[in-house]
Parts: structure tokens; C-alpha cells; sequence
């Protein structure tokens, strides 16, 4: 549905001079491989589950599944193979496509991500979908606790195009670059889809690696680059290895997934050559983009992520009273919302009162409408742009047959924003080694869910009704750490 | 002397065993552009000064990073 409302003028490009492939050309691509997933049984209503390897290719993956009437379920690259099978298992895809099928769950039907060769078949049947039908399914995290896959409509997409095309301006959009994976919405919705939708050539680019960035500048002055998104990790390193741009290019700059400090926020904007640096507001459950700040209309500020593009804001206070201005539990509502968690009817309930979204975020609203975002009521660790529920890794370790109990927590970090962090308490006085406990970690999770320091103590506070304290677990486990110590 | 296969190790959160000494950034899985700054943070804690532009872009291997902390003596 959505290859169909692209302008043809839109292009994607996979790394800076890398090959070129115009809207005409994706189509060629996406029939092609609808072909493709078809003969491999997949139906109408189904689910094919991407582990992308390249950008351009998961693209056309995405759009063939949606010219076969599916469901496309995108997951990490470089998934570790427990993870590969809880999500076979949770998931259920009809057909799994990754880079090698032989690193498919056992018993899975699974091809090789497509080629780049355009054969000029075309799809003879295309299976009609609704508006409302689920088009993409975002897993916002791993499979060792329930999993959480956001599920967005064909309409939530479209809606979140429109409105992103919107606020940015067609022109502005002409030429973009996506330094960031495309495997969650930021970078997919965000970064990819929007350029498309507005007849933008976008420029993939989400290895460039420390070598690439050091050549950022260069970069957007060859191709002229008018708008970028990406996350302050990226810029930490840009900012201190990349000579600035000067060509005056830019237009635009858009960061979001993590907390930008107002030193980054200015920082960003003398680099780049535009005031247009706008600090974003962004959930998956929202198909990405809430709203945003725009430095060129006010100062910056700790957490100000301006209003929303499209839909509405409000806070509930404490006693439950919903207000557009105040302080309290951030809701949004918005035409863009998710459909629901995947097979996660009362988790979706708990997440969608009365349809608004509970973002889980504390903020104020101002009476100009302006939010400013100053904390969280759900403990999640935001590890450079990537969410990791904190549960997850009570549960990962707690696996561990030398582990009594276990809770995990975000630990600031200097490069990442945050780090995983965990305590952990050992079963009957065992010895834990904690490289070792690390290492088993990774077999068993996504790799930016590893934790970055684990602490060994003896007991984890808790409330008086028995309940881990996770914020004292957290205090009296970087409280040990020695003043100036590394993370 | 500073092990630099171990402050590599640390920064990209691994054990030493999986940094080799003729590491680099293109081999040492999980010496990412983060992972290169989390290695540059513990070099400028080490040494006690920032680190140079072009330092960021040559200090990309073991072997480089030990010729830094200890004149190359391994």
C-alpha cells in the first residue's frame, strides 16, 4: 500500500556513492521478491519475520511482504540463536528471511535476504489490504521477558508520514541522510520512509562506523545533504572526529531515541550550520515521531521535546485526572498509534487507556503546549537509542543456575547515555565470576542487552511489602563504585 | 605498563581473551564507533590529557594503542 504512494522521484542509495535505486526501480525489487515469498508459502495475513543484513534489502522485504498481504515482524541483526528461537516460538513468522537460512530456528521455512538483482517479474496477484490491517511489527524488546512487538497499521504509517512530511517541508527532505539501522522506527520511519514519502533521495548509511563519521562533513557537502536524525551517541563521536560542513547544506538536524543535554543541543547546531537542530520525541508505539523542539524557536532546555506533530499531549496526576497542562505521567494521542503489542491483548489494554498512550514518561507541559520530559515511571534503560526493559534482565539472569535473585538497572554512562547495569545475588554463597557471567549473557540475548557491569551483593533491598527497590539496588550499587571509576 | 589488550577489553565490555594483540577495529567483534569512543575515554583517563582528531582515527588497532600507553613494548 505504502510502495504505491511513493513520488517517483524518491531514490534510496545504500552508503554514500553507493548504488542508486529509484521508486521504480524498489517496486521492480519488491514484485520481485513477492514472487519470491510467495513460492515460500507465504499467504495473505501471515507473518514473515527479517533479520536484515543491509538496509536496501530489508526494504524490499518490507514492501514485498506488504504486496503479499503480510505482516513484516523486523528484528535485530546479529540476534544470538536462543533469541532466534524464543522469537520462533513467541512470533510464530510463517517464514523467517535472514542473510544465511541456515541460521533460522530449526524446523523454520527461511530464505536469503534478496539480492539486488532486478529479474522484471511482477507479482500477478496483489492481495488487497485495509487501512486498518497490521502492516509492521517493531520488537521493542527481547524475548527472555513477555515479548513486545509493537504492531502498526497500514494507517498508523501513513498518518506518521504525513505529519512528518508536514512539519519537515518537502524540500527540506530532498536529499537525507540515515546514519542510523532501519530495524527500529527511528531510523526506518523516521530516517527512511519520510524522505521516500516526500520524493526525498535518502542515503543509507547506518555502518559508517568511526572510520565514515570522521568523514561526515565531507559527506553531506558531496551529496548536499539537507536533513539527518540520528541519536547523541552519534554525534559524540561526529562532534570530536569530524571537521564541520561547508557547504551550508544542511537544513536540519533532528536528534532523538535519548536524552540531548543542552551543551550537545548547541554543540550540534555550530557544527551543523543551522539553528534547525530539533530534539525529537519518539515512541515505536506511536510509529516514532511524537514531536519536537526546534532550537531556532527558543532556547534549549534539559528535556524539551516541544509539542506534538500531530494528535495531542495531556498528563495524568496522581489522583488520575487527565490535563493538557502540568506535571505528571505523559499521554499521547495521536492518528499514528499502534494497533496493539503483538498476541499481548492485556498488555496493549494496559498501555492504551482510554486511548491515549501511556508513554511511561514523566513530564510538564507549559501553557504554550511546550513538553519537557524529566524522567520515568517504567525502568527501562535507554542504551544509545536502544530500550531495554529492566525486567528483561531480572529475568535473563535469574535464569542463571548460580543466581538466586537479580535486578537490573540503567547506569549512566558517558558514551551510551546509559548502560546496562545489574546486581545480582548468588544462589546459596556460589561464586560468581562476572566476565564469565557476562559471557553467558551474551549467548543468550541481544548484545546491546548485555550488562555492562554486574555488582555481587548479598541481598537486594526491598519495601517493607517485599518488593525489590530497584532505585535503592541501583544507589547502593553505584555508590560502591570509587569517585571518577569507569562505568 | 598498561595492558592494552585489557583496556580494550574493558571499554568494549569482553573478556581479554577476545582481544588479540593484532586486534583491530575491523576484527575485534564488539569494537564498534561506540565501543572506539568508550576505548578513547579510557585512554584520555589513562593519559590524563584529550585526545587529538586524528588520534580517534589512528588509535583503531592493539598494536597501536600499546605503541601509545608503552612505546610498543607489548
Amino acid at each position: 500500500m505504502l510502495l504505491s504512494t511513493l513520488p517517483k522521484s524518491g531514490a534510496v542509495q545504500d552508503r554514500p556513492n553507493g548504488p542508486i535505486l529509484d521508486v521504480a526501480q524498489l517496486e521492480e525489487a519488491a514484485n520481485d521478491r513477492a514472487l519470491d515469498l510467495a513460492a515460500g508459502g507465504l499467504k495473505a495475513g501471515q507473518r514473515l519475520a527479517v533479520v536484515p543484513d543491509r538496509p536496501v534489502p530489508l526494504l524490499i522485504d518490507l514492501f514485498a511482504a506488504w504486496q503479499c498481504g503480510a505482516l513484516a515482524v523486523l528484528l535485530l541483526p546479529s540476534l544470538p540463536a536462543a533469541e532466534i528461537a524464543a522469537i520462533e516460538q513467541s512470533v510464530r513468522p510463517n517464514l523467517w528471511s535472514l542473510p544465511d537460512p541456515a541460521a533460522a530456528p530449526p524446523g523454520a521455512t527461511a530464505l536469503p535476504s534478496p539480492g539486488a538483482t532486478l529479474r522484471g517479474r511482477r507479482m500477478p496477484v496483489r492481495h488487497n489490504v485495509t487501512l486498518d490491517d497490521p502492516a509492521l511489527v517493531l520488537m521493542t524488546s527481547g524475548t527472555t521477558s513477555t515479548p513486545k512487538g509493537v504492531t502498526l497499521s497500514h494507517r498508523a504509517l501513513l498518518a506518521r508520514l504525513a505529519l512528518n512530511v508536514a512539519h519537515i517541508g518537502p524540500e527540506t527532505l530532498a536529499t537525507s541522510l540515515c546514519p542510523l539501522p532501519l530495524h527500529f522506527g527511528h531510523g526506518l520511519i523516521g530516517n527512511a520512509l519520510t524522505p521516500l514519502f516526500a520524493g526525498g533521495h535518502v542515503i543509507l548509511w547506518p555502518d559508517a562506523g568511526i572510520a565514515g563519521l570522521s568523514r561526515l562533513g565531507e559527506v553531506i557537502d558531496d551529496a548536499e545533504v539537507r536533513f539527518m536524525s540520528s541519536v547523541p551517541a552519534i554525534w559524540q563521536i561526529a562532534l570530536r572526529a569530524a571537521r564541520p560542513p561547508r557547504r551550508q547544506s544542511l537544513q536540519r538536524v533532528h536528534v532523538g531515541s535519548a536524552p540531548l543535554s543542552r551543551d550537545q543541543w548547541q554543540a550540534i547546531a555550530a557544527w551543523a550550520g543551522t539553528r534547525h537542530v530539533v530534539n525529537m520525541y519518539g515512541m515505536t508505539e506511536a510509529a516514532n515521531w511524537i514531536g519536537g523542539h526546534d532550537l531556532a524557536d527558543g532556547d534549549p532546555a534539559d528535556g524539551l521535546v516541544g509539542r506534538p506533530w500531530g494528535g495531542a499531549l495531556a498528563v495524568r496526576s496522581p489522583d488520575g485526572s487527565i490535563a493538557p497542562v502540568g506535571r505528571g505521567e505523559v499521554l499521547v494521542a495521536s492518528p499514528s498509534l499502534m494497533l496493539g503489542y503483538l498476541d499481548q491483548p492485556e498488555m496493549t489494554a494496559r498501555s492504551l487507556p482510554g486511548g491515549w498512550l501511556d508513554t511511561g514518561d514523566v513530564g510538564e507541559i507549559d501553557e504554550a503546549g511546550r513538553l519537557r520530559l524529566i524522567g520515568r515511571t517504567k525502568f527501562e534503560i535507554n542504551r544509545a537509542g536502544i530500550k531495554i526493559p529492566a525486567e528483561e534482565i531480572d529475568l535473563l539472569l535469574q535464569g542463571h543456575p548460580g543466581i538466586a535473585e537479580a535486578c537490573g538497572f540503567a547506569m549512566p554512562d558517558p558514551v551510551f547515555g546509559e548502560a546496562v547495569a545489574a546486581a545480582v545475588v548468588a544462589e546459596g554463597g556460589a561464586t560468581i565470576e562476572t566476565d564469565g557471567l557476562r559471557e553467558w549473557c551474551r549467548a543468550r540475548i541481544r548484545p546491546q542487552a548485555v550488562p555492562s557491569r554486574l555488582f555481587v551483593i548479598d541481598r537486594l533491598p526491598r519495601s517493607d511489602r517485599g518488593k525489590v527497590r530497584r532505585d535503592q539496588v541501583a544507589a547502593l550499587c553505584l555508590g560502591s563504585l570509587e569517585p571518577g571509576a569507569a562505568p | 605498563m598498561t595492558d592494552a589488550r585489557m583496556l580494550v577489553a574493558e571499554a568494549i565490555e569482553r573478556p581479554r581473551d577476545h582481544v588479540p594483540a593484532n586486534g583491530t577495529i575491523e576484527t575485534v567483534e564488539g569494537w564498534d564507533s561506540l565501543g572506539h569512543m568508550r576505548i578513547m575515554l579510557a585512554l584520555e583517563a589513562r593519559l590524563g590529557r584529550p585526545m587529538e582528531t586524528e588520534e580517534i582515527l589512528e588509535l583503531a588497532s592493539v598494536e597501536a594503542i600499546d605503541r601509545l600507553l608503552n612505546g610498543g613494548s607489548g
